[in-house]
């Protein structure tokens, strides 16, 4: 969710559909669940509201990034990159060696 | 307003009304935007989302570890009513009358239970400020009238309000409260094996009978005295789950498979009235189903609570 919002603000039905976009179809959360999500992200100071509008009758309220929001964010995507490195590193060592280990163990 | 929106919106009364306040017009043009175009009717998976989410709102005013307790002990609970209640519209229909007395006993004592949990999901602020206590007691009294002898009601009452206590008190004074449970609980089982043992010997057959006649005998009397000897295995079984609510994890789990299947079964077998020998057949083909769909049922919603806990927390966190 906060990298749906990392371009900047958006509103509910935009997260959503962002998220399902993000994951390729495999996270599309209930709009219960969105909710409560964005509950707690209110709550934990990571998002806030940004503005209101009204489209075809509907009402939208949009939701962007706080600071501490988007450090958070930083950091996760700064873990996810290190993990993603090791795990490529690792795949390229030699299958031999791990066959071996495996059989030791 | 079409038809899709009224059905979302009555979804959305579940939550609290100073949550709709702020967020109804939202969520409603949301689920609308994710709607398709021909669609009726709400999706299966948005209104289990809506129903668990709003009632994850409305017990917002507890404490986490109370919210999980409060779903564990909800489930349990309805679940155990909900099939004494089964029970007991089956053997009014299979006797056609009212008149017994376990059916009439057991009635209203099973709908206040029923209404305990919704009253912990509904109004959480007036249960966290009267006390559960003074709420189970209005709503028993209310409900059973004057159909209960008033030492049974006011023992049967008690025993809950004493879980919902413990349910809601801190970890310093749960351990007392447990330690008080076995006491009771255990004091209770050996007056209910006290009781088994002298119905037993008490209702010996008369000596002219031979030996298969003196086994049926036997047998007929200890089943008669089943009604009188359930409210033995409650009070233990409603202390253990006292203790349950204290210790959580494993006891909590061995109560719910164990302890509350074998008490519904024998309060299921109870509360026909075994003197009328006809019965007999009805029984066989009644209860035996009843007892098997409690079982299986509980263990259904056990696993479902224990899942949903686990795909909540697990959206929960990957959804950040």
């Amino acid at each position: 969710m906060l990298t749906a919002l990392a371009s900047g603000p958006q509103h509910g039905y935009a997260i959503l559909r962002d998220m399902q976009a993000l994951s390729g179809g495999r996270v599309s959360p209930p709009v219960g669940s969105l909710y409560r999500v964005i509950d707690n992200l209110v709550r934990d100071g990571l998002i806030e509201e940004a503005s209101n509008d009204v489209v075809d009758g509907r009402f939208r309220r949009y939701y962007q990034l706080t600071v501490a929001g988007r450090h958070e964010l930083e950091g996760a995507a700064a873990t996810m990159t290190a993990v993603a490195a090791q795990a490529r590193r690792r795949l390229k060592a030699k299958p031999s060696t791990i066959a071996i280990k495996g059989a030791r163990a | 307003m079409n038809g899709l929106e009224r059905r979302y919106r009555m979804l959305l009364a579940i939550y609290p009304p100073e949550y709709l306040e702020q967020r109804e017009e939202e969520m409603v043009a949301v689920l609308l935007a994710s709607a398709h175009a021909d669609q009726r009717r709400p999706a299966m998976k948005e209104a289990v989302g809506l129903v668990y989410s709003g009632l994850r709102a409305r017990t917002a005013a507890y404490g986490r570890a109370e919210r999980s307790n409060a779903r564990m002990w909800s489930a349990l609970v309805s679940a155990a009513a909900l099939s004494a209640l089964a029970t007991l519209v089956l053997t009014v229909h299979a006797t056609g009358t009212w008149s017994t007395e376990r059916p009439r006993l057991f009635a209203p004592f099973w709908l206040a239970i029923a209404a305990l949990p919704a009253l912990v999901v509904f109004a959480p602020r007036v249960v966290r400020r009267l006390g559960v206590g003074p709420v189970a007691i209005a709503v028993a009294g209310l409900v059973s009238g004057r159909s209960v002898p008033l030492v049974q009601r006011t023992l049967l009452v008690a025993v809950v309000w004493f879980a919902f206590v413990v349910w809601l008190t801190p970890t310093a004074a749960r351990i007392s409260l447990r330690a008080a449970s076995v006491i009771v609980g255990v004091g209770a089982g050996l007056a209910g094996a006290a009781k088994v043992h002298s119905a037993m010997r008490w209702s010996g057959p008369p000596a002219a009978y031979r030996a298969p006649a003196r086994a049926g005998y036997v047998l007929q009397n200890v089943f008669q005295d089943v009604p009188t000897l359930s409210k033995w295995i409650w009070i233990p079984s409603l202390c253990v789950l006292v203790i349950a609510v204290c210790t959580k994890g494993t006891v909590a789990i061995i109560y719910g498979f164990v302890i509350v299947p074998l008490a519904l079964a024998i309060t299921a077998l109870s509360s026909v009235p075994v003197l009328d020998s006809s019965l007999w057949g009805v029984q066989m083909f009644v209860e035996v189903p009843i007892v098997s769909m409690t079982v299986a049922g509980l263990a259904a919603i056990l696993g479902t609570t224990l899942t949903m806990r686990s795909d909540h927390r697990a959206v929960d966190t990957t959804m950040r």
